[in-house]
């Protein structure tokens, strides 16, 4: 089993290397598998670290809920790591050439777990209850309407075209679930879970226990997989236990003791000791923004181009990276990730490197000379910049990573202090300006994610993450064209004159490319990664044996 | 004779831990050499050796001159903790004890409700109020200590109150203020300042507590609590990196906690 | 002398409506005045929040409303016995709790359990004794009260479970994996209790009718076990009822250590986000659990010893 698992292994590396996303090779790839056919049965034990706080997308939208809710819940086409869309609960779809009019013929015979039909109402019901409910980007969408012209066609009308709009429909985010549903139960019990989720998936969502565990039952109706999926016909297993467990190390204790199948997010430094044996690793790079630090360049010392770049240069982030993530995790050298298919600027990979004695010159150049202290002055005024930390997007260890970056600053001679918030009061001193960077990573694989990252209107105040506060005209006109650019490499190529722009202007710098990091044991297959980087619904999963 | 020996050794210990410590505190650079903060990613999660007694981090930075680095935080906060509960407490005691019987019966009142939090659940509150940090942490835990200390004040004010030399004072026509001062207060102080030396051995393990929950000092500072919860992750790798740094922290709370005993005993042995 | 039992008990309630009252109010006032927005919280990880989404979000938990007035709104549905909806997980307060109290609970009572089986152990095998023995039972008692119990929940995990197997890494809802938080609480509570239980024991031992029954001819032993753990367990009651009151709080830290559902864990998320109706639901409950504890105990007391009832 072991050399299976390579095989995928290799196979994932492999697809997230290969920039373009053009190759055959992608982490869903369908490889035959050696062991022969895949055996049915079995409950899945999954472990994982983030449990949803709302489980009804429309009220309340996580990476964790829309991971999870892929088992449960369909979407009307499916986006692969390689940037293709495949056809799902819509079997075609046409785009009109001025690219305002989205036609989605739906497959026949799809059912809800409640038996209800998924038609072209059930559609158009869920696509307005997604625009109304305001989050999941709604707002960025030109959306006008969606008609149901017939029982199994579904039109969209937007009011100028908008590229983006398909990968948006793979998501989770706009999963199709059953509208007799929504009627039937509250708000709240909607965002409680368990059997009040309804959607179409290979699986349905039994009972939920807060605080502990989800079990899923397999929806033995099911015979509408996407059409690159392993298999036909219903999943492979009976059901899925997914328990929480928060503490990584107890989570990997799972893992080795035989406790889980399949275990989330394990820490880089347990991946060796992991690998070989009865268990395994596998990784996924995640598409859009990497981890990168935002520097603030309307106030404060970064709002100087030459200390921005003083701090791209003069901190040896391929040490620290290399370091606390055993290799694990690649360094990022634009704001896409390789992983952003059809968006990735490749050219930017090693175009600088670690010098400290240029990155002091730039310091001396620009009038900050060294204190009694260390730290560097400029007319009586400190190097002193506020890092401001989100304490919800702390994982990875960027608490670690962010030490490690502060030493290095330090010998630079900036002082960056950083501050650990809740997310309210960092929300709070965001949208106030009042900080000099902070960092994050931004998971979509879409180029379009730069436009929520750097477009001068969407700064934290304007309702986005511009953290920047970049406001620059030429990057603004590039990213508008983008999204209506109805031309694939046409698109490509203005989304490499952003990252381009971005990276001249260092008004970000790129530290890591975020890579999920699956436990699994050997006797688990077919687990495959969805476009955004996180776990596929377990559909195509199966157990050696029945366990 | 063994156990006299022992006897003086149950005292001798834990008073030259605590003066090894209140040491460390001041002056940190006696015990060690090396940075609490400075990186070497070269040498990270080194198990322990001569050059790093207590093995070294994910950063590569020394654990033993971390944890002696940590001394003055946690014991600054249980100090401080502590002195801002006890004196809380007193002057709420006093008022209640000395002051108007409606007055009494009101923070009477006020003390159950507070009472009725767990000290932890209280600091809690104060920390979701005021926000994370060194100096909120010390605060919660202060506040959180002052009901405790308020309790104890006004009933030992009250005992020295109804005491005869405190009444054959008032009758041959003190003023309030003077027999308040010379004579209720360092008499009924003993009883808060024993209860404060063990007070401290808490508030150090609350504080450590908050900050193991990432509510205390922000990375990188070296604190016990925090490298606890830094050193979750590395259990099965590194078990250094949590281990020393935990007993340390032991070892300074049993130290206070068994002075703090011994001032009770002989102060209770010299009431009775 | 039932009647004046009831008495009492009725006084105590009425005090304790007063007691909550006032903690959540007190509670429900300061968490308003912190900084930062709730919808914040509501939010979560949204990339794009317009104006209007967030003016949405705020009237829909009545928070566009004067302060006075959504506490007036508050008390009101308090007095109903609902406690509002919390922000983070949208779902009544009421509910959330009512789910993870059973978790908390059962590991309560298995934690005080090891404590009270532990400390009676230790109490009777030291009671009225010098020596090496009682040394070394002082010094364990020091140290459990000492030692951060999610410092000894970290080593009790790493070694029993991670290394050496003998118990499961996480809560299957097995007794086994009970075991090893319930060890880490009751090492943390056992301390405080066999001191006192000890303490009060050897005070009793001076009474006159220790020595009556040491000349009918019982064992030291005996005598300890028999007659003086039942007089010394009202101040060890007392300590229990204390215990019982910090087992929330103990809970936060030995919850989050082995990865346990319960309130403590709900307690941790609700201060981390901010979520106000969460907070102050959970110090209500907090204080509801004190009050409770305060008029049991009296009670108790009034029954084990009548001469209490007469006295005030």
């Amino acid at each position: 089993m072991p050399a299976r698992l390579g095989a995928v292994l290799a196979v994932l590396t492999m697809a997230a290397a290969c920039s373009g996303g053009d190759s055959g090779g992608t982490g869903q790839s369908a490889t035959p598998d050696a062991a022969g056919e895949p055996a049915q049965g079995g409950v899945l034990n999954y472990v994982t670290d983030v449990e949803p706080t709302c489980w009804d997308l429309q009220q309340q939208s996580t990476i964790a809920s829309q991971t999870l809710l892929r088992n449960v819940l369909d979407s009307l086409v499916r986006l692969t790591p390689d940037g293709e869309f495949h056809g799902w609960l819509a079997e075609t779809w046409e785009v009109s050439p001025d690219g305002t009019t989205y036609t989605f013929h739906l497959s026949d015979g799809v059912t809800f777990h409640d038996g209800t039909p998924l038609d072209a109402a059930a559609v158009t019901f869920n696509l307005d209850r997604w625009i109304a409910s305001g989050i999941n980007l709604a707002p960025s969408v030109p959306y006008e309407s969606a008609t149901a012209t017939d029982p199994r066609t579904v039109t969209v009308q937007l009011t100028e075209p908008y590229a983006p709009l398909l990968q948006i429909l793979s998501m989770p985010i706009v999963s199709i679930v059953s509208p007799a549903s929504v009627e039937q139960y509250t708000p709240e019990q909607l965002c409680a879970g368990g059997e009040a989720i309804v959607g179409s998936g290979p699986f349905r969502s039994a009972a939920y226990v807060q605080g502990q565990s989800w079990t899923l039952e397999r929806n033995d109706d099911y015979d509408w997989a996407p059409e690159n999926a392993d298999h036909t016909g219903a999943a492979h297993l009976d059901g899925v236990q997914v328990t929480f467990i928060q503490e990584n190390s107890t989570r990997v204790g799972a893992l080795s003791s035989g406790q889980a199948h399949l275990v989330s997010n394990v820490p880089p430094v347990d991946v060796a000791n992991l690998r070989g044996g009865e268990t395994d690793v596998l990784t996924a790079e995640a598409p859009g923004i990497p981890y990168s630090l935002q520097l603030n360049t309307a106030t404060g010392p970064f709002a100087d181009p030459a200390v921005r770049e003083a701090l791209r240069v003069g901190v040896d982030y391929d040490t620290l990276v290399e370091s606390l993530y055993h290799g694990l995790f690649p360094r990022a050298w634009s704001l896409l990730t390789p992983a952003t298919a059809n968006a990735y600027d490749a050219s930017l990979e090693g175009e600088y490197g670690h010098d400290l004695a240029a990155a002091q010159q730039l310091l001396d150049d620009a009038g900050w000379v060294p204190g009694d202290d260390g730290i560097r002055v400029r007319d009586g005024e400190r190097l002193e910049a506020a890092w401001i930390v989100n304490q919800a997007w702390i994982r990875e260890q960027r608490d670690v990573l962010g030490e490690g970056i502060q030493d290095a600053a330090l010998e630079l001679g900036i002082d960056l202090q950083r501050e650990t918030l809740d997310p309210g009061t960092f929300t709070a001193r965001a949208q106030a300006g009042d900080y000099d960077l902070t960092d994050m990573s931004q998971s979509r694989a879409e180029g379009d994610m730069l436009n929520l990252a750097y477009r001068s209107t969407l700064t934290p105040s304007g309702g986005g993450v511009n953290y920047t506060q970049l406001a620059d005209p030429d990057v603004d006109q590039l990213l508008g064209d983008a999204a209506r650019a109805t031309d694939p490499a046409q698109r490509s190529d203005l989304y490499a004159q952003v990252q381009q722009r971005l990276s001249d202007g260092s008004v970000a710098i790129p530290v890591y490319v975020p890579t999920y990091l699956l436990g699994t044991s050997a006797g688990v297959h077919g687990v495959h990664f969805d476009a955004p980087g996180v776990p596929w619904s377990f559909f195509d999963v199966w157990l050696d044996q029945a366990q | 004779m063994t156990r006299r020996v022992l006897r003086a050794a149950g005292v001798a210990l834990p008073v030259a831990v605590l003066v090894v410590l209140a040491l460390m505190a001041a002056w940190p650079g006696l015990f060690t050499s090396q940075s609490p903060l400075t990186n070497d990613l070269a040498a990270a999660l080194r198990p322990p050796s001569l050059d790093h007694p207590f093995g070294t981090d994910n950063l590569g930075r020394d654990v033993y001159a971390r944890t002696v680095h940590g001394a003055r935080t946690s014991l600054l906060v249980g100090i401080g903790a502590t002195a801002i509960g006890a004196t809380g407490g007193v002057l709420l005691g006093a008022l209640g004890a000395l002051g108007p019987r409606w007055l009494d019966a009101a923070l009477l009142r006020v003390l159950d409700v507070l009472l009725a939090f767990p000290n932890l659940l209280f600091a809690l509150v104060v920390i979701a109020f005021f926000g994370k940090g060194t100096v909120n942490v010390l605060v919660s835990i202060g506040i959180a200590a002052i009901p405790g200390f308020a309790r104890v004040a006004r009933a030992e004010i009250m005992v020295v109150r109804g005491a005869g030399y405190v009444t054959s004072a008032v009758a041959i026509g003190s003023p309030p203020r003077r027999y308040i001062l010379r004579r209720i207060l360092p008499n009924s102080l003993t009883t808060v300042v024993v209860l404060a030396a063990l007070g401290i051995g808490t508030s150090i393990i609350a504080a450590s507590g908050l900050s193991f929950l990432g509510l205390g000092p922000e990375p990188p500072a070296p604190e016990w609590g925090l490298m606890l919860a830094a050193a979750r992750d590395l259990l099965a790798h590194a078990w250094w990196t949590g281990f020393f740094p935990g007993l340390v922290l032991t070892v300074t709370v049993v130290s206070v906690t068994l002075v703090g005993r011994r001032l009770k005993a002989r102060f209770d042995r010299r009431t009775a | 002398m039932t009647a004046r039992v009831l008495v009492a008990v009725l006084r105590r309630a009425g005090s304790a409506l007063v007691v909550l009252w006032g903690a959540a109010t007190a509670v429900f006032f300061t968490m308003h005045a912190v900084p930062g927005d709730p919808e914040d919280v509501i939010l979560g990880q949204e990339l794009l929040v317009t104006e209007e989404l967030r003016a949405q979000v705020r009237a829909d938990f009545g928070l566009d409303r004067p302060l006075p007035a959504q506490y007036l709104t508050f008390v009101g549905n308090l007095a109903r016995g609902d406690l509002g909806r919390s922000y983070l997980l949208q779902q009544p307060v009421a509910d959330l709790i009512r789910d993870q109290l059973a978790p908390t609970l059962q590991l309560a009572a298995a934690g005080l359990l090891v404590a009270a089986l532990l400390a009676t152990v230790l109490a009777v095998l030291t009671t009225g004794r010098s020596g090496i023995a009682r040394q070394l039972a002082v010094v364990l008692e020091v140290v459990a009260i000492s030692a951060p119990a999610y410092w000894v929940g970290i080593v009790l995990l790493a070694f029993l479970s991670f290394r050496l197997g003998w118990f499961p890494a996480f809560s299957d809802g097995g007794l086994r994996a009970l075991v090893l938080p319930a060890l880490t609480m009751g090492i943390a509570i056992f301390g405080l209790l066999s001191q006192v239980l000890r303490e009060a024991a050897e005070n009793a031992e001076r009474q006159p009718f220790a020595l009556t029954a040491r000349t009918r001819g019982l064992s030291r032993l005996a005598v300890t076990a028999r007659h003086l753990l039942k007089h010394a367990s009202i101040p060890a009651l007392t300590v229990g009822g204390w215990v019982v009151g910090g087992v929330v709080g103990g809970a936060v830290l030995i919850e989050a250590v082995f990865g346990r559902p319960g309130l403590g864990r709900l307690t941790l998320q609700a201060v981390v986000n901010q979520d106000i109706p969460l907070i102050v639901g959970l110090v209500l409950l907090s204080a509801l659990v004190f009050v409770l504890i305060t008029i049991v105990l009296d009670v108790v007391y009034r029954l084990v010893d009548p001469r209490l009832g007469t006295r005030s």
